[in-house]
């Protein structure tokens, strides 16, 4: 492709000008499938950002299932450890089941409609 | 004919692949002629001219739309260019320092074949060759190079000018040919 970007405003035009000029100058560079190659390299790239999230998230979850199941079976016996009356007041602090539900809505609502927007 | 602007547009809008092949289309060319003129080495040179379109595609949400779209891709290949020339020259100072030879990579040796070309640009040093290419080969204005090399505009000038001096002093071009 010839350069469409020449601007000869600030150039001189003297004989050695044109000389260096005709010196410098090279064929255009046929494609030969060059941008076709990078095109592909770059797909494999995206592809690879994509997937690196997800990927690490299973291997996460991965490795951290078994002393998590191991902590849940453990459970039972730990509770047993805590004073009735420390339950109670704990019980007391957290929110009720409702609440609980309603805030869930309502960041599932929020994440939506910034997918939304996003879009 | 789409704009560049517009296909710039829909790689940042929407990171569409398809826009930004048809931007590398349309100047792989003189990408590729710019890092051939620089690495004297077509083999290298579409291997940076490569690094390039993917670094390019990294950072084009920074390209403003001031200037012409080929002009800021110029001067991501000029990074690039300096970038690989750096780890170049690093590795050959390790080689150096445990004994070993320098290896195969060179930027500036002229082999034997030399044209008059590659014999003028083995005279200049690595900024001068730059600018001139960028000058001469891709026509683009001082301001521009200015903006691609980020050397104020009177540098620019007086390295066009002292390159031109090495060259008149060196050979007598008048009687040069295009080789």
């Amino acid at each position: 492709m010839i350069s469409n970007i020449i601007n000869m405003a600030d150039k001189t035009t003297d004989r050695e000008d044109r000389l260096l000029a005709s010196l410098f100058a090279a064929e255009p560079v046929e494609d030969d499938g060059f941008s076709d190659r990078v095109l592909r390299k770059l797909r494999v790239r995206i592809w690879i950002q994509r997937l690196t999230l997800p990927v690490a998230a299973l291997i996460g979850f991965a490795v951290a299932i078994n002393p998590l199941m191991d902590l849940l079976a453990l459970m039972p016996s730990l509770a047993s450890l805590v004073p009735a009356r420390f339950a109670l007041d704990i019980g007391s602090v957290l929110p009720a089941t409702q609440s609980l539900v309603i805030g869930g809505l309502l960041l599932v609502a929020g994440l939506g409609a910034l997918q939304l927007l996003d879009d | 004919m789409t704009d560049d602007t517009l296909l710039v547009a829909r790689v940042v809008a929407s990171q569409d692949t398809r826009a930004y092949g048809e931007l590398i289309r349309r100047h792989q060319s003189q990408i590729r002629n710019f890092l051939r003129r620089l690495t004297r080495d077509d083999a290298m040179a579409d291997d940076l001219s490569q690094d390039t379109f993917l670094h390019g595609w990294n950072k084009i949400h920074t390209y403003s739309g001031k200037g012409s779209f080929i002009g800021w891709l110029l001067k991501v290949a000029y990074t690039t260019f300096l970038q690989s020339k750096r780890k170049t020259d690093r590795y050959q100072e390790v080689l150096a320092e445990v004994g070993e030879s320098g290896g195969s990579v060179s930027y500036t040796t002229p082999s034997d074949e030399a044209t008059d070309l590659d014999k003028f640009m083995a005279v200049l040093n690595e900024q001068e060759r730059a600018v001139m290419v960028l000058s001469y080969a891709c026509g683009l204005s001082h301001r521009e190079i200015s903006e691609t090399t980020e050397l104020p505009a009177g540098t620019v000038k007086s390295i066009i000018f002292r390159a031109k001096d090495k060259i008149r002093e060196q050979f007598d071009i008048q009687h040069h040919q295009h080789g």
